[in-house]
């Protein structure tokens, strides 16, 4: 009898939690915005300090300012969730309808809505015209005794062959005018760290490269812009992945080159009902002016 | 005379191999704290541990922990709060009312769950618990509620192994003596073996607070790490391990050596929690 | 007049056969003592008469055990109510790890006495059937673990009076206790049997011709001989029982 009773319990337990499950993660098919309370409040996702893709966003969008004294504040409202990688941030937007965030344009994948910014869509080739306004370089940073071996990887990057991967990859090349890259059948190791946004291009040249020299080794560590500046600088690391552009601090220390540019996306959940927004708008929901979706969609 | 001299090199490698945790503490001890010290002596031990403003990037920079501090304690309460009694009672059934062949399939799950790293917690915590919670409570679901929960099943382990172990080595005299006046098994478990049990239980519950405490990998992807005072249940909030996690990797100077104090203070937490672990265990064996 | 009455009764533990066709009549009011060499079956008996050997995986019991004429097996009977009626004191002093008024009170709480007054009254009446209320009046919030291991045994006697139980089973309650507890034992023992009818597993010959009035003789598992102690022991019947008690084997 008892024992019976506990089975009864947990198999009522089980039919609990599945149909809570199920009725939470999948979304609704048909008629997304019916099921869209626009009442409900904003769900801002950010990136951490330290990041290069929230440094070039706060600045391009307005939400560094400078204070009376001069300073540059960054106003990000302190609500914001903080997620330390491209994929973290991804994944919280797409598992929660009512959430906005940021990432690389060139990580984009269908799990997430980009929306359009001031009427344009977020695409390579807008990023190229310059009509989709929110983009950056990556850099690669290094310094000035640099290995020959990682030299020539960067030579790589920035040849014909370099940038005609970069250019299939939703990223802009920098020239369409580049020399073509001859192996010279290189051997020893690499180390490359920092941004999580430009990781999935270089992880791209690095194969490339690697397939034309087989003796290379490349280690590709993925822990931020300013992390990453701080290995090169410290000599941990042989190049520095930023997605930003680097501060006066630290050029006087490294040199950097631009081997792309990339759009930052501004994105939302699938069942969102808001397909466009201006600059302004996103400065004020990341500053915590604007609270509710309602005050979005008009 | 061949094995004396034999037997007093063995006891050299024993000897050797035994001091290198010791050597390792210190070493850990005078790194922590010979980079944390002199941060926390000149920016004032009360605005560090009582500062409520965390915001390293101002000008000049606010490197308040209180935030933090309180938000480790919050989660690691709630964390005591739904792991100790599920724990408890799933430690209290494996010992004393599960059959042979439940048993079986139970404590290799339990092990497992042991070994699962904490990650894959969070990638769990964050793709099935994030949205029960927000469909139940609002907001974000990344709040000290998601963070407790799922702390409060990574303990699960540690409290049952241990608490388990302790309930099997209460004599089974206590129990037969009980039985024979006349108790019901579920009596005799409850007022008088869990009791006999209890200093080993509260070992169990301490080591699964210095887990609760330590974790970070898992917190960090479902408690929403805002820094600033914690807000509310259904807030997020920021620990002490996620706050150092997040900013290490690009801090330079004064926020590092801030970050270092931050690590002296969770250090401190730990040894008064291992300090606490050894009163009970030896306050159990009298 | 007899308390327990057991008839035709096997054991079995697994494939092994620990008591063969036993046939036993305790009588009320009395002291039996059951005596053997080690391994024989006197305390798988005693174990039977408050069916603490259900406890034991593998143990089929076949044959009769009747308390007061019903049957203490039967599939209805209650087997909480037995060991309230049965009580058992064992060979190692068992108190729990509580205080000794703690320990005294397990056993009225868990019958559903809840009154403090009512509690102090029966806690007091059991350490003085135990013969310790004057060595332990003073600090019944002791730890019962604390003091000696005579005392405790007469802490674990207060415990099992304290249900108020007509019959008590001792498993070699003296083995483990040095000769001054010992006899204070045996003194109580004789106390209690005016009140209770008890039942008591010894090595000790010398012990239970000091206080028992019946003595069953065990050898593998079977009763050889059962009659008056006196008898028994100056004059016993069978060849096996002499060749025991003389000390030819043991």
């Amino acid at each position: 009898m008892k024992r019976n009773l506990s089975l009864i319990l947990v198999i009522v337990l089980l039919v609990g939690i599945i149909t809570g499950c199920s009725k939470s993660t999948t979304p609704p098919a048909d008629n997304p915005s019916s099921s869209f309370d626009a009442n409900k409040t904003i769900n801002l996702v950010s990136r951490e300090d330290g990041s290069g893709t929230r440094g070039a966003f706060v600045e391009i969008v307005g939400i560094l300012e400078k204070d009376s004294s001069g300073n540059e504040v960054d106003r990000t409202y302190e609500e914001a969730i903080i997620q330390n990688s491209t994929d973290a941030v991804m994944t919280t937007v797409a598992g929660d309808k009512y959430s906005i965030g940021y990432i690389s344009l060139g990580s984009l994948n269908d799990t997430v809505k980009a929306i359009k910014v001031e009427n344009v869509e977020a695409t390579a080739d807008n990023v190229k015209n310059g009509s989709y306004k929110i983009a950056r370089p990556f850099n690669l940073a290094y310094r000035d005794d640099i290995s020959a071996l990682a030299k020539d990887f960067l030579n790589f990057v920035l040849s014909k062959d370099g940038q005609d991967i970069v250019t299939k990859g939703k990223y802009v090349s920098v020239s369409n005018d580049l020399p073509s890259y001859t192996p010279l059948d290189q051997k020893g190791d690499i180390v490359v760290a920092g941004s999580t946004s430009v990781t999935p291009i270089v992880e791209k040249l690095a194969e490339a490269y690697q397939g034309l020299n087989q003796g290379v080794n490349i280690e590709i560590q993925s822990t931020g812009s300013s992390a990453g500046i701080q290995s090169v600088m410290e000599g941990t690391a042989d190049i520095g992945m930023a997605s930003r552009e680097l501060k006066d601090s630290e050029l006087k220390v490294l040199k950097s080159e631009v081997i792309a540019i990339d759009g930052i996306a501004v994105i939302t959940g699938k069942e969102n009902i808001i397909d466009d927004i201006t600059i302004d708008q996103i400065k004020s929901i990341y500053i915590g002016e604007i609270t509710k979706w309602n005050e979005v969609a008009k | 005379m061949k094995t004396k001299s034999f037997e007093k090199f063995m006891e050299i490698i024993f000897l050797i191999s035994a001091s290198m945790s010791i050597v390792a503490i210190i070493l850990i001890c005078l790194f922590i704290f010979a980079g944390g010290i002199p941060f926390i002596s000149e920016y004032g031990l009360s605005n560090f541990l009582f500062g409520t403003i965390w915001k390293p990037s101002n000008n000049p920079a606010s490197y308040g922990i209180l935030p933090m501090i309180l938000g480790s304690l919050y989660v690691t309460v709630g964390a005591i709060i739904l792991g100790v009694p599920i724990g408890i009672m799933t430690a209290t059934y494996l010992a004393k009312f599960c059959n042979k062949k439940l048993y079986k399939i139970l404590k290799p799950c339990i092990n497992l769950m042991a070994g699962i790293p904490s990650i894959i917690y969070g990638f769990f915590a964050l793709t099935v618990l994030v949205p029960i919670i927000r469909n139940i409570f609002g907001g974000t679901g990344m709040n000290i509620i998601t963070a407790s929960i799922l702390l409060g099943i990574m303990i699960l382990p540690t409290i049952i192994g241990m608490s388990e172990a302790s309930i099997r080595a209460v004599p089974g005299s206590y129990y037969e003596g009980s039985m024979a006046l006349g108790a019901s098994h579920e009596r005799t478990i409850v007022s008088v073996m869990l009791p006999a049990a209890k200093s080993g239980i509260l070992s169990s519950v301490i080591l699964g607070i210095g887990r609760a405490i330590g974790e970070t990998m898992a917190v960090i992807l479902v408690a929403g790490n805002q820094a600033r005072m914690p807000a509310g249940l259904t807030k997020g909030v920021r620990t002490l391990t996620t706050n150092i996690v997040i900013e290490m990797a690009y801090a330079a100077d004064t926020h590092r050596e801030a970050l270092i104090a931050t690590a002296v203070v969770l250090f401190v937490f730990i040894l008064i929690i291992n300090g606490l672990f050894m009163v009970v265990k030896r306050r159990g064996l009298n | 007049m007899y308390k327990f009455v057991i008839k035709n009764m096997d054991l079995y533990y697994g494939d092994f056969h620990a008591l063969k066709n036993i046939n036993l009549n305790i009588e009320e009011n009395k002291i039996t003592a059951l005596i053997g060499p080690s391994g024989c079956g006197k305390s798988t008996l005693l174990k039977s008469l408050n069916r603490m050997n259900d406890l034991v995986e593998g143990c089929k019991i076949t044959g009769d055990i009747l308390l007061d004429n019903e049957n203490i097996y039967r599939s209805d009977f209650d087997v909480n109510v037995l060991r309230k009626r049965v009580g058992m004191v064992f060979q190692k002093p068992n108190p729990f790890p509580m205080s000794i008024y703690d320990n005294i009170a397990y056993g009225p709480r868990t019958h559903g006495i809840k009154n403090k007054s009512k509690l102090d009254e029966i806690v007091e009446k059991s350490l003085r059937g135990a013969a310790i209320w004057d060595e332990v009046k003073t600090d019944l919030k002791k730890n019962a673990l604390k003091i000696s291991g005579g005392q405790q045994q007469r802490i674990c006697i207060a415990r099992a009076l304290a249900v108020e139980p007509e019959v008590l089973l001792m498993d070699e309650p003296t083995s483990a206790l040095d000769p001054i507890s010992t006899s204070k034992i045996e003194d109580l023992i004789q106390e209690l049997k005016k009140n209770y009818t008890i039942v008591i597993v010894t090595h000790n010959m010398q012990q239970a011709t000091r206080i028992s009035d019946k003595t069953a003789f065990f050898l593998s598992g079977e009763i050889v001989e059962f009659d008056d102690t006196e008898k028994l022991f100056t004059l016993p019947k069978n060849k096996r029982t002499e060749d025991y008690i003389t000390g030819r084997f043991g």
